[in-house]
């Protein structure tokens, strides 16, 4: 259980920092936003960051165990191909779950 | 002009209501109750930042490391406000909200249109019905969450796929290996050498102490 005071500051966090982000070019002289670190970093950063967070999301699987991370492996490819057919972020991200949750409760669920 | 804003607004709402819901769903399975999500929603209202959030919480990351983590995974909206600098200039004491609610979405119906003769009540009716629809999502799939019990086994896997999806659309976008190499690189060395403690903060600095290199090693 998450207490309330975590919650409160968790998200005060979060719309500071959302906030900052927003309201830097309205504050920042344009010479930072321009500068070919910002240009850089904002090339680079946002790809490696959904990489780390897509690492970061799976990183307690069991790849050694059976059933050796296949849900999760079957799941990404799904969502991959289908993201490449159809361009349908809710569709990709409704149907690779729901595979995963049948891999999970149902297919691989029973083996030990 | 308020049918004008709602036409242009609407396209938003079919996207924004049903991730909003997604996000509620996911974050009431952490057991806490449904306000929080609206709290989220009205508060951070950024889509990626707050999925983000589900698995932060859920693994119980220190402030700073979800500060900077929010930071920098938000970090185009600093580029957003570039392009529309002179725009919003006009919007006056309702300004800071209007860049607040500088989404996505917001930023592409806004940066596309052209300048109509309300311009100001335009921006900020946009964004506010924008933000309404988020707000609404998140609360729904919250409350929906605590009235219907299932078995979510599997549920939180969700968040994979839209980070799944988010990288292919970069990928597509911009054809940049890159990116998805240096967080490769530094998501497993992160792992490997610090066994995932600060995973976030420890791999996100060695992508940036990268960064000013980049040029020089991809063409």
């Amino acid at each position: 259980m998450i207490d309330a005071t975590h919650l409160f500051f968790f998200t005060l966090t979060m719309a500071l920092a959302t906030i900052t982000t927003r309201a830097a070019p309205f504050f920042l002289p344009a010479g930072v936003t321009r500068s070919s670190f910002a240009q850089k970093a904002n090339r680079i950063l946002p790809g490696s960051i959904l990489t780390l967070l897509v690492i970061y999301s799976i990183k307690d699987t069991a790849f050694r165990d059976s059933p050796y991370g296949l849900p999760e492996v079957l799941s990404i490819g799904l969502v991959l191909g289908i993201h490449i057919w159809r361009r349908n972020a809710l569709l990709s991200i409704a149907v690779g779950t729901a595979a995963y949750m049948l891999f999970k409760q149902i297919v691989f669920g029973t083996f030990p | 002009m308020f049918k004008d804003v709602f036409r242009t607004s609407l396209p938003v709402a079919f996207g924004y209501v049903p991730l909003g819901m997604a996000f509620g769903i996911l974050l009431q399975n952490l057991g806490i109750s449904w306000y929080w999500a609206t709290a989220m929603g009205l508060f951070v209202f950024a889509g990626a930042a707050q999925f983000m959030a589900v698995t932060l919480l859920s693994q119980r990351v220190g402030l700073a490391e979800v500060f900077s983590a929010t930071l920098l995974l938000n970090l185009r909206h600093a580029f957003y406000g570039l392009a529309v600098l002179d725009r919003y200039k006009p919007l006056g004491f309702l300004k800071p909200y209007a860049v607040f609610g500088l989404t996505d979405e917001t930023f592409s119906i806004i940066s596309t249109s052209e300048v109509r003769r309300n311009d100001s009540r335009f921006i900020l009716g946009v964004t506010a019905l924008n933000h309404g629809w988020w707000v609404l999502g998140c609360t729904l799939g919250a409350v929906l969450r605590t009235s219907i019990q299932f078995d979510s086994t599997g549920l939180e896997f969700s968040l994979t796929c839209l980070f799944v999806v988010l990288l292919l659309e970069q990928w597509l976008k911009f054809k940049d290996p890159l990116p998805i190499i240096l967080g490769l690189f530094f998501g497993i060395a992160s792992l490997t050498l610090f066994q995932g403690k600060n995973f976030l903060l420890i791999a996100i600095a060695g992508v940036l102490i990268l960064t000013p290199f980049t040029r020089r090693i991809s063409a």
